[in-house]
């Protein structure tokens, strides 16, 4: 049932894979023709970089498609651990709980045995994998995302991000030039007060 | 149906706790702020005894979650335990980096804030040398600056630092093999809050995330119970983002290559050699730490040139060896002895 499960869904993903792709090729089709569009000012900027918008548009859907099928794979696994450590629980538990002793030990039981099978979980290599592909996904949508606005910001005028990284480059430059240029003055105060002392 | 009528008011009355984390006073031992930049503060704490030893303590707290671990509550304050016991102790609080920050490296941190830090230490208590004290990532940090300044440095005492990470058999330390560390600085800058949170909350899910909560409910008419779990739920909660390019090598070269314990670790283009560390050393671990398992700190001591080193490895948690009535009573002793031993100049 499981392997029937995942079957299918490696089947959706395909499609759907397939059909980003061609809709990839569509608009390169389309887009390598749009620089011919007549466009003057502002529309200039954007036309000029439809190509650009799009492909960030269809990287970003294809991500997305990735870190949902990792999310499928890290809920699937989840959910595996989650029903083994039921299994234990119910194979472990005492068979009365009505007095509060047993509900005591059977919530320990519980918090023992899920504990165990998690931490089982999440120190495997196979769920790590998973979860860094999924992470991977995300910051991947987002960053095609932040570049389609960095685009846009671009043509409208707006600062971007690059822009204030620069600067924050640049600030950092300074500010460790400043330690040395510091650092310096320190050694050479500590050197010229020695050299008082001695010829005194 | 007591019990549920009883559990059913715990609810409520914590849903009310909940509504006053802000208010909840954290870290109330008188200091005075010696530094403040934009956001980093350099406290130095006021006397609690008449006669101090005269090498003070500069401690390094970590760049994840917040210094006042080391003094969330008076009873279970490792700040107040150390004064208690003549100390004169200094403590950095890194504040939250914003995205100016995202630059900022393990350079920056240890020969630029640690080092300035230290130099201040040395000219207000007119020391040569001082003793460091850092607490996990802030305890590598110490060993980083302890390789690159060692003339500054008296006595080097770190808790659970990460330093062999192939050795650790944490949650945290599989998971960060298969992050792509890369792409989160260049996508996000600084990391955020949200992805430590996320970290945190799959390491004891059910021990430290459920069962805590339930225990909690039980005793929500317990004043001291819920102002000491509101605390630490504060402290918890209470994370600032890290610097961009400082997780970049935090990530890559300590926990994917490993390079500190193997000498190979490079910061501002000085190599961090563990071999430098020739003052006395402490390291102190725990035996329940889930953060970082004992054995990625202990290979420390075989690593550093010190003639005198000490280990010691007590029956508790990462947190529990600062803020814990157990660290009180039998950790905090055992560490000012030995800090009082060498914080004398004609000591070893």
């Amino acid at each position: 049932m499981t392997e029937e499960k995942s079957k299918s869904e490696e089947d959706n993903n395909q499609a759907l894979k397939k059909m980003f792709d061609s809709w990839i090729e569509t608009m390169n089709w389309i887009q390598n023709r749009t620089p011919g569009i007549p466009a003057v000012g502002p529309a200039a900027g954007l036309a000029r970089n439809s190509v650009t918008i799009s492909s960030e548009l269809a990287q970003a859907t294809e991500s997305f498609t990735e870190f949902n099928k990792h999310l499928a794979q890290y809920y699937a696994k989840i959910s595996a651990a989650w029903m083994e450590a039921t299994r234990q629980v119910i194979a472990k538990c005492p068979m009365d709980i009505s007095d509060e002793k047993a509900r005591e030990q059977l919530k320990n039981v519980w918090i023992e045995t899920f504990e165990q099978e998690f931490t089982t979980l999440f120190d495997s290599e196979d769920f790590a994998q998973v979860f860094g592909q999924m992470l991977k996904n995300e910051v991947k949508f987002n960053k095609h995302i932040r570049n389609l606005v960095e685009v846009i910001s671009t043509n409208i005028g707006m600062p971007t991000r690059s822009e204030m990284d620069s600067v924050y480059k640049e600030i950092e430059r300074i500010k460790n030039k400043l330690k040395e240029m510091s650092d310096n003055i320190r050694d050479l105060s500590k050197i010229r007060k020695e050299t008082a002392r001695v010829s005194r | 149906m007591q019990q549920m009528q009883r559990s059913g008011q715990g609810v409520m009355q914590a849903s009310q706790y909940a509504r006053n984390l802000d208010n909840l006073e954290v870290g109330t031992t008188p200091a005075d702020v010696v530094y403040q930049g934009r956001k980093l503060r350099l406290l130095h704490y006021k006397p609690m005894v008449e006669k101090m030893h005269p090498v003070p303590l500069l401690v390094v707290y970590a760049l994840i979650n917040r210094y006042y671990a080391l003094d969330l509550q008076p009873d279970r304050s490792w700040v107040r335990n150390m004064l208690q016991q003549g100390f004169d102790i200094y403590l950095i609080d890194w504040g939250s980096p914003e995205p100016i920050d995202k630059y900022l490296t393990f350079d920056d941190y240890v020969n630029r804030y640690i080092d300035t830090f230290v130099d201040m230490v040395r000219d207000a208590s007119g020391q040569e040398r001082i003793s460091i004290h850092g607490y996990c990532m802030g305890g590598t940090m110490s060993v980083m600056y302890a390789t690159l300044h060692g003339e500054k440095v008296k006595n080097l005492y770190v808790t659970a630092p990460v330093i062999d990470v192939e050795k650790d058999t944490t949650v945290l330390g599989n998971l960060s093999k298969h992050i792509d560390a890369d792409l989160l600085v260049d996508n996000y800058g600084n990391i955020p809050p949200e992805f430590m949170y996320l970290s945190f909350t799959i390491l004891k899910p059910f021990k430290q995330g459920v069962n805590k909560y339930i225990d909690f409910v039980k005793h929500a008419d317990e004043k001291d119970y819920v102002e000491n779990f509101m605390r630490i739920e504060k402290w918890l909660y209470d994370t600032p983002a890290i610097a961009g390019e400082t997780f970049r090598q935090w990530i890559k070269d300590i926990y994917q290559k490993n390079l500190l314990v193997k000498n190979q670790m490079k910061i501002g283009g000085k190599l961090v050699d563990l071999s430098r560390i020739d003052m006395p050393l402490l390291t102190v671990v725990a035996e329940d730490d889930h953060l970082v398992s004992p054995e990625c700190s202990v290979p420390l001591n075989y690593h550093v040139s010190s003639e005198d080193k000490t280990l010691k490895v007590y029956p508790t948690g990462h947190i529990g060896m600062l803020a814990s009535t157990y660290s009180q009573k039998h950790i905090l002793p055992e560490i000012g002895a030995w800090l009082k031993e060498r914080s004398y100049n004609h000591a070893k």
